[in-house]
């Protein structure tokens, strides 16, 4: 399920064909059914440009990836496999990494620990410090680390950028997912490299397969492969949102007229006629 | 919307996994063994072969569109062919993915794991095949939808990527070692087609039956394609001289791979991408085996002996004694045991069966079975 505490997503997923329950008491609306692509909806996505809604899309699923991935992929590599470094970077991880005494996987699972409790803790401070406590987290565990020889600075790197990409996740449990599946591919990743990552990846995959939200496949409509009407990777234009999403079983398939913007026709001569 | 079904993707990438995996293996090294420069010729010929041989399936699938090969089995010759066919297509079956296995454990140890024991490497894969099958039928159909799409691009650039290293002096002579070979000898390379023997257990399963003919005519247009790359791109950067290697010929390939100053030595991101595509061939192959299994014993759940089998798989995998072992098995064994299941036994099976289906049912006759299908009595 989806949990909303906006009225215009609220609304336009009843219009779309979806189930909405609001308990009182309860700040947040519950829609269902919720697909994978659904959690990387932002409710703007629909007032924007097609064109910019589906490259802040694809910037979202990038930063999934990364913030999923990103240090499993760093701890695997510079334990097993160094070769897919090029040279000089390798030169750079190595000297940086130099003067720190802790394996990485100790730099690794103290910095990500640490993120997660600045953030955690940035969350109850009071408005008027909050964001003194981030700049002095950032200063005090990034910086001072780095100079006590604690973490390497290309630590702080992955690090950051992970939990910025985490922030750029819009809904806020498949954010929470996203930080605790990160540990246990960056576990497996120091224990056995790509192959530890790749058995993570397809297990965490066949369990999005088997997981199902009130009937419908939690991977729809990408598995398995139907029509995708409106509810694909990327948003279509304004016009062309016709159908309502197939996998939603709607009553009334079909949402708005075929010509949305009949003011506008073409002539035999390719001129615009307008009405 | 029945989400149970399997649709022509996903078909088409239960079949095409297979030559996959064994093109990352050494399926490419096979073939350009047996005929030396002219293997990309071969591969078109056989290809052309394999395209009619299926449209020859398709067609005598014709008048059995809800039943497998065991099914099929069963209504030539009984109970007693259809045993004999499913435990013997079982036991290639666990021979196969164990050599398959095997081989590709063997290649991450010398690479990534020297210190790792063997043991630990195969268990692991068949640990996860094992808890994948256990989710149950679909949910290695779709896992395997998504990850074989990922691998053919993953395949298709390393072939884009060792372009700059190719020689195309190394096609000649074009005929290789002689026409004999590439033409004659050459059809046993019809083994590299091997993912078809799958096309003759997925009807009951399929959404819409029209889609067999897509599925089938899908794979083998998309093996060829691949089964093209992987030969021309090892051809036209090695010579074609015997390999002693005990590495894949496609990681040594990648290895020789370079884009500017960036992209120097990018085999480990491959790599990834193939253990992704062993485990989804191996899920699929242990999901076949599960159904082979429950059409023999009628047993209600049959998830529960995946265990069982991954178990008979790791046994089996012990058997080769090292690489030049698990070669053999591969450019000899596996080779033509495909070629007898494939030409010896389905076939022939599926042939005979319509002749027996056209003598019970003549033209001029309505069928018992009121669309075509025979009921098996």
């Amino acid at each position: 399920m989806i949990a909303t505490e906006r009225p215009d997503r609220s609304s336009n997923s009843l219009l779309e064909g979806r189930v909405v329950v609001i308990v009182n008491g309860s700040p947040y609306a519950l829609i269902m059914p919720g697909v994978f692509i659904d959690f990387m909806f932002s409710p703007e996505d629909r007032n924007l440009k097609h064109q910019f809604a589906n490259f802040a899309k694809f910037l979202r699923i990038l930063a999934f990836i990364i913030t999923l991935l990103l240090p499993g992929f760093y701890i695997a590599i510079t334990n097993f496999h160094q070769e897919a470094i090029p040279t000089e970077l390798l030169f750079a991880i190595v000297a940086s990494r130099a003067a720190v005494p802790f394996p990485i996987i100790f730099e690794l699972i103290v910095m990500e620990l640490s993120f997660e409790l600045i953030r955690e803790a940035s969350i109850r401070v009071p408005s008027p410090i909050g964001p003194t406590m981030g700049i002095v987290g950032a200063l005090v565990l990034g910086q001072a680390a780095v100079d006590a020889s604690i973490v390497s600075p290309i630590l702080i790197i992955i690090v950051a950028i992970t939990g910025i990409c985490s922030f750029a996740i819009p809904d806020f449990s498949l954010s929470f997912h996203c930080r605790i599946m990160r540990f246990i591919y960056t576990i497996m990743g120091y224990l056995i490299g790509f192959l530890g990552i790749a058995i993570v990846l397809f297990l965490h995959l066949t369990i999005l397969l088997t997981m199902k939200s009130f009937g419908v496949p939690y991977m729809q409509p990408y598995l398995p492969l139907k029509s995708f009407n409106n509810k694909g990777l990327f948003n279509p234009p304004a016009w062309n949102r016709e159908y309502r999403a197939s996998f939603l079983h709607a009553k009334r398939p079909r949402r708005q007229e075929n010509i949305s913007i009949p003011w506008k026709t073409g002539n035999k001569h390719g001129k615009e006629k307008t009405l | 919307m029945n989400y149970s079904k399997i649709g022509t993707i996903e078909g088409i990438c239960l079949i095409v996994i297979i030559i996959f995996n064994h093109i990352v293996l050494n399926l490419p090294q096979s073939i350009t063994d047996s005929c030396g420069s002219s293997s990309v010729l071969n591969v078109l010929y056989i290809s052309f072969f394999m395209f009619l041989l299926v449209l020859l399936i398709i067609r005598l699938f014709k008048n059995f569109q809800t039943q497998d090969i065991l099914d099929i089995a069963e209504y030539l010759g009984g109970k007693f062919l259809k045993y004999a066919v499913g435990i013997t297509f079982s036991l290639f079956l666990i021979f196969t993915f164990s050599t398959l296995l095997r081989n590709f454990s063997e290649i991450l140890k010398i690479v990534y794991f020297p210190y790792v024991p063997m043991g630990f490497i195969v268990v692991l894969f068949l640990i996860v095949v094992v808890v994948i099958n256990t989710f149950g039928k679909k949910t290695v159909i779709k896992a395997n939808a998504i990850i074989t799409p990922i691998i053919a691009l993953s395949l298709f650039i390393t072939f884009l990527l060792v372009g700059r290293s190719f020689s195309f002096e190394r096609i000649l002579p074009i005929l290789g070692y002689g026409v004999k070979e590439t033409f004659l000898t050459g059809l046993s390379n019809l083994f590299a087609f091997n993912g078809i023997c799958y096309l003759f257990f997925i009807m009951p399963y399929l959404e819409n039956k029209g889609d067999f003919k897509k599925i089938g005519i899908g794979s083998v247009v998309i093996i060829s394609i691949f089964l093209v790359l992987a030969i021309g791109s090892l051809l036209l950067t090695f010579p074609f001289v015997k390999f002693t290697e005990a590495l894949s010929p496609v990681y040594l390939i990648i290895k020789t791979a370079k884009f500017g100053t960036f992209i120097q030595r990018p085999e480990a991101l491959f790599v990834l991408t193939w253990i992704l595509s062993l485990l989804s061939y191996l899920s699929v192959g242990l999901m076949f085996l599960l159904i082979i299994f429950k059409k023999l014993t009628n047993v209600a759940h049959e998830r529960a002996m995946a265990p069982c089998f991954a178990t008979l798989i790791y046994i089996a995998a012990w058997i080769p004694s090292g690489m030049a072992d698990i070669r053999f098995f591969e450019s000899t064994l596996y080779k033509y045991s495909s070629l007898i299941f494939l030409f010896g036994i389905f076939i022939p099976i599926l042939l005979l069966a319509n002749i027996k289906y056209k003598k019970k049912h003549p033209k001029n006759m309505v069928s018992e079975g009121g669309d075509g299908n025979e009921k098996l009595s």
